[in-house]
């Protein structure tokens, strides 16, 4: 049985109604096998997208399986992978820890993909990747940022870790923000293993954490809070509270007069999609640290270009953004590619082995590299601020970071 | 020793007292009639020998041992059994089944899982159903049955477990007179075995099956002793004019 | 559950010949039993997984026939024993790395059993019987504590639940999702239907047709009403529980949801969709509604769960009793428990 939308994400997702048919139709549709490809006998090669369509993780959801169809077709184009067509499944795991196994269950048994990636929150990944890697015996790629410690054998982290977003970025927010930390955190693995992470080098840098709260995942009252955050004279609340409830806790916060006494927001999922929660004023001055944000491309032509293609092909209200796990699909559908170039085949155990190592030299914010044995990526962080309801980058990093993982 | 003794019985529900120092003492093989206009507590009396309710003051005692608080299974397993004056078969399970539901109420949860007792109580259910002239639709659903019968078919599920005594409320109410008569000749036969506390508003059914009449008149007791006596009092007949 | 038709009119005749009438739930049984034996030969294997998921829900269902079907026990919260087992043996699982069915079964099933003893005993046993609204609350309130109590605590994985739940062994061998799991659910499924079917059918039956109709009758009879309640409250317990610690295993993870409300709903509008009091409507309702709602999700991804409401919104409103009662006389319903000889 289905959730409860929000308002925010029940808008957006009628905008994109008939989206689940087009996306099987894309994927048949790069299957016209021209007569002439090689190796047209061994059949397509069969990638796998489980996300959340809908549901409150929707808005990002819609964002990677749109890059998906997108690289997709790009490959395709290109001739395909080996000389074959990719096909591309794509199945809602509805933001729904249930419903995602059912359904994920049908990309491994029914479809028998040679790849599934996708899962945006860690609950998610948590519930599928079980079905996918050892019952399903498949390569799983994981997009998104994430608390870390995911070692499991056969699953690829393609999105930021806690060393990559809290290293550089609470160094910066004590500086430009103040010494007097709130964490106020949704009750589930993400903010609580981000969190011990956090505090460590919060307090390495001289910092202090003044209180760390869990809520549930629908609650959407935080007048509490906010008095805590007001009362103790929080500087800089680092928030890991997500949809629904992160919209009603920063309109509250920042009614309660936090923004305007000097007070600054950071968040690290937070992006161009999550922008439109708020108004502009609500979120002024928040901080994110991200591996890439539209506001870089002035400066960096490759993700100009590929900025520019996702909104051609997919213009609407589902951004391609890397707080969605957007530029965390792209990064590891790229790298997927370049393993099975370099393996030579689909098998799992080949293209595992390649994929340990695997670089691409182009993506959105830079080049990517795996780090060999430890099953995650090197990428450039960027720190942006939002102003008047747009990205201001303030910060780079010196190169690839570390994820520090495994 | 009587076989039940209701001894100072006083109920009361709020500002009503029901009960005013009730007494009753039933012996043996003996058919008592419990009278007296409505509302002078004759269903409260039943009730409190029964455990419907239980007495604020007073005592009931059975077979010589204090039952004033026991529970109605209690009272049950001790040699008690009742209809009340709403019809309780159970209309959707056959006549059988009523009363072999009554019949096996004794028997151990266990024993009734496996069904042991299946067997050894055919007899007794398919005698009682003779007994009550219901033995030709033993199979049927109770619901088929008329008013009247239904009412014989509870006393026959009161009658299975061979109490020692059988409490009746208003047995006869919606029967026809030909119907009163043949309740009347299937009450009889029981005596032997098992003495009958019975409250009716039709004077000639009592008169006609009790050896003895209690009557109560605004929670007390008016009178009681025999059939003829009672009815010879004075008091007695003046209470029923009055209040006709 | 039983609808009454009074006539004072006898029966006629026809009730003698109307054997026929009698033997429809047999018919049923058969060709369920037939038909889940063959399935996986004529499924494929991701769809011999999802009848295995609905097997196990059928179990589900069972547990909460037997309490209102049976009893008359309007339970709104199966879901806290089915999960509670779920849970309980997930924990086994992490915590202790115990999986192997013989031990993990058996302990969901205490745990099913216990929970429901507790529950029951705190909602059922008081001196005067309590009302169905009473109940129907209680029980609710109680699957909805303990969503929220798992939801909230982080050692049960909080909104999380407890994931990757390693398979269930069997001896040196795993048992993950496919023909094998299907077969074993299915024999449990049997199992724990032909115990409910011997036991419902007894004398013990009997005795639960008067707990259902009027409990305080058959107190004055000598019944004891509350061990009654007790053991068919703590028995679909137990049931709940086995059925939960098979859904760990199949689905690989637990979450809050498996305790609440919505699963709970769930397992009532199963029960009451096929016909309450019959056993195989539980079974019927289950498959039923879960194989729509795996057609309609499939073929129309946006709006199937409102056809799925309507659909039942019009059974209950036009087949009060059920889809069973479209085959199965009231009479076969209720059945007969006296000693089994030829009769009409």
């Amino acid at each position: 049985m289905s959730r409860d939308h929000s308002q925010f994400t029940r808008r957006r997702f009628l905008g994109n109604f008939a989206f689940a048919s087009t996306a099987i139709a894309t994927g048949v549709g790069s299957w016209v096998i021209p007569a002439d490809w090689a190796n047209a006998a061994a059949g397509p090669i069969k990638v796998g997208i489980g996300t959340d369509l809908t549901g409150p993780m929707g808005y990002a959801g819609n964002a990677d399986a749109n890059v998906a169809k997108m690289v997709v077709k790009q490959i395709n184009d290109a001739g395909g992978l080996l000389g074959r067509p990719l096909e591309l499944y794509i199945e809602d795991t509805a933001s729904n820890e249930s419903v995602a196994v059912g359904n994920v269950r049908k990309l491994i048994q029914r479809e028998k993909v040679d790849l599934v990636l996708g899962g945006i929150t860690s609950s998610m990944r948590n519930a599928i990747k079980d079905v996918i890697v050892s019952r399903g015996k498949t390569l799983y790629i994981y997009p998104q940022l994430y608390e870390g410690k995911e070692c499991t054998s056969y699953l690829f982290c393609t999105g930021p870790t806690p060393a990559q977003q809290c290293d550089e970025f609470i160094p910066w927010l004590i500086k430009n923000g103040g010494k007097r930390f709130a964490l106020p955190s949704a009750n589930y693995v993400w903010p609580r293993t981000l969190n011990a992470y956090a505090r460590k080098v919060i307090e390495t840098n001289g910092g202090e954490v003044v209180f760390e709260e869990y809520y549930p995942l629908d609650q959407i009252d935080f007048s509490s809070t906010v008095n805590r955050v007001i009362s103790n004279k929080v500087d800089v609340v680092f928030n890991t509270i997500i949809p629904p409830g992160v919209g009603p806790f920063f309109k509250q916060l920042s009614d309660a007069g936090f923004l305007k006494n000097g007070g600054r927001l950071a968040c690290v999922y937070y992006d161009e999609n999550t922008l439109s929660i708020n108004q502009p004023a609500e979120i002024e001055g928040l901080a994110s640290c991200l591996d890439y944000f539209k506001a870089l491309t002035p400066e960096q032509p490759f993700s100009a270009k590929l900025q520019e293609t996702y909104e051609k092909q997919y213009p609407g209200n589902f951004l391609f953004a890397a707080g969605s796990a957007a530029t965390g699909t792209y990064r590891g559908l790229k790298l997927w590619e370049a393993a099975v170039k370099e393996a030579g085949s689909v098998e799992r155990d080949a293209v595992a082995k390649a994929l340990d190592h695997a670089k691409i030299a182009e993506g959105p914010g830079g080049p990517a590299e795996m780090v060999p044995g430890k099953r995650h990526c090197k990428m450039n962080m960027y720190t942006a601020v939002a102003k008047g309801g747009k990205y201001d980058i303030v910060a780079r990093s010196a190169g690839l970071v570390d994820p520090k993982e495994c | 020793m009587a076989l039940l003794e209701a001894q100072g019985l006083v109920k009361i529900f709020g500002k009503l007292t029901a009960l005013n120092y009730a007494a009753l003492t039933v012996g043996e093989n003996e058919f008592h009639g419990l009278i007296g206009p409505n509302g002078s507590g004759k269903s409260t009396l039943m009730k409190c020998i029964a455990g419907a309710e239980t007495p604020t003051k007073g005592i009931v005692s059975f077979g010589g041992h204090d039952i004033t608080q026991a529970t109605p299974a209690e009272r049950a397993r001790a040699g008690m059994s009742l209809k009340f004056q709403i019809t309780s078969v159970l209309p959707a399970l056959t006549l059988y089944d009523n009363v072999l539901l009554a019949l096996q109420a004794q028997t151990s949860l266990l024993a009734l899982a496996f069904s042991r007792t299946r067997g050894v109580l055919h007899d007794k259910v398919m005698g009682m159903l003779e007994q009550f002239r219901l033995a030709d639709r033993a199979y049927e659903p109770a619901a088929a049955l008329s008013h009247g019968q239904q009412q014989w078919l509870e006393i026959a599920m009161a009658l299975a477990p061979e109490p020692k005594l059988l409490l009746l409320d208003e047995p006869t109410g919606g029967m026809s007179i030909e119907e009163r008569r043949v309740t009347g000749e299937l009450l009889q036969p029981i005596k032997a075995s098992c003495s009958l506390v019975i409250v009716e508003h039709d004077l000639d059914f009592i008169r006609d099956i009790c050896d003895r009449l209690t009557v109560l008149d605004q929670g007390q007791i008016l009178q009681t002793g025999s059939v003829q006596h009672v009815q010879s009092c004075p008091r007695v007949q003046e209470v029923y004019l009055r209040r006709a | 559950m039983t609808e009454i038709t009074h006539s004072s009119a006898p029966l006629t005749t026809r009730r003698q010949g109307a054997s026929r009438r009698w033997t429809v739930l047999p018919i049923l049984e058969v060709a369920l039993l037939a038909t889940g034996l063959v399935l996986p030969w004529l499924l494929q294997d991701y769809l011999t997984v999802y009848a295995t998921r609905v097997l196990i829900l059928c179990l589900f269902a069972l547990s909460f026939d037997l309490v209102w079907g049976y009893a008359g026990i309007m339970s709104f919260g199966q879901a806290a024993f089915f999960g509670s087992a779920g849970y309980g043996v997930a924990l086994l699982a992490r915590d202790l790395g115990i999986v192997s069915m013989f031990l993990v079964l058996p302990a969901g099933i205490l745990i099913g059993f216990a929970f429901a003893l507790l529950l029951g005993g705190f909602l059922l046993l008081g001196r005067h019987p309590a009302s169905v609204i009473f109940v129907a609350l209680g029980t609710l309130t109680g699957s909805y504590a303990c969503d929220r109590l798992a939801r909230g605590w982080y050692y049960l994985g909080g909104q999380n639940g407890i994931p990757s739940i390693p398979p269930m062994t069997v001896g040196s061998y795993d048992l993950t999702e496919g023909v094998a799991f299907y077969y074993v659910a299915l024999g449990f499924l049997i199992a724990v239907y032909l115990l409910c079917r011997f036991l419902m059918r007894s004398q013990f039956g009997l005795a639960l047709a008067g707990l259902r109709e009027n409990e305080q009758r058959i107190a004055f009879f000598g019944y004891k009403v509350q061990h009654l309640k007790a053991i068919i409250f703590s028995l679909a317990g137990a049931i709940a529980g086995l059925a939960g610690s098979l859904y760990a295993f199949h689905e690989g993870f637990v979450w809050p949801n498996v305790l609440g409300v919505v699963i709970s709903t769930q397992v009532v509008l199963y029960v009451l969709f096929g016909g309450s009091g019959t056993l195989i409507g539980a079974v019927i309702g289950t498959i039923v509604i879960e194989a729509i709602s795996f057609w309609l999700s499939n073929s129309y991804q946006d709006i199937w769960p409102i056809i799925l409401g309507v659909l039942l919104l019009l059974v209950i409103l036009f087949r009060p009793a059920g889809l069973v009662s479209l085959v199965v006389s009231q009479r076969e319903r209720v059945g007969t428990f006296g000693r089994p000889q030829g009769r009409g």
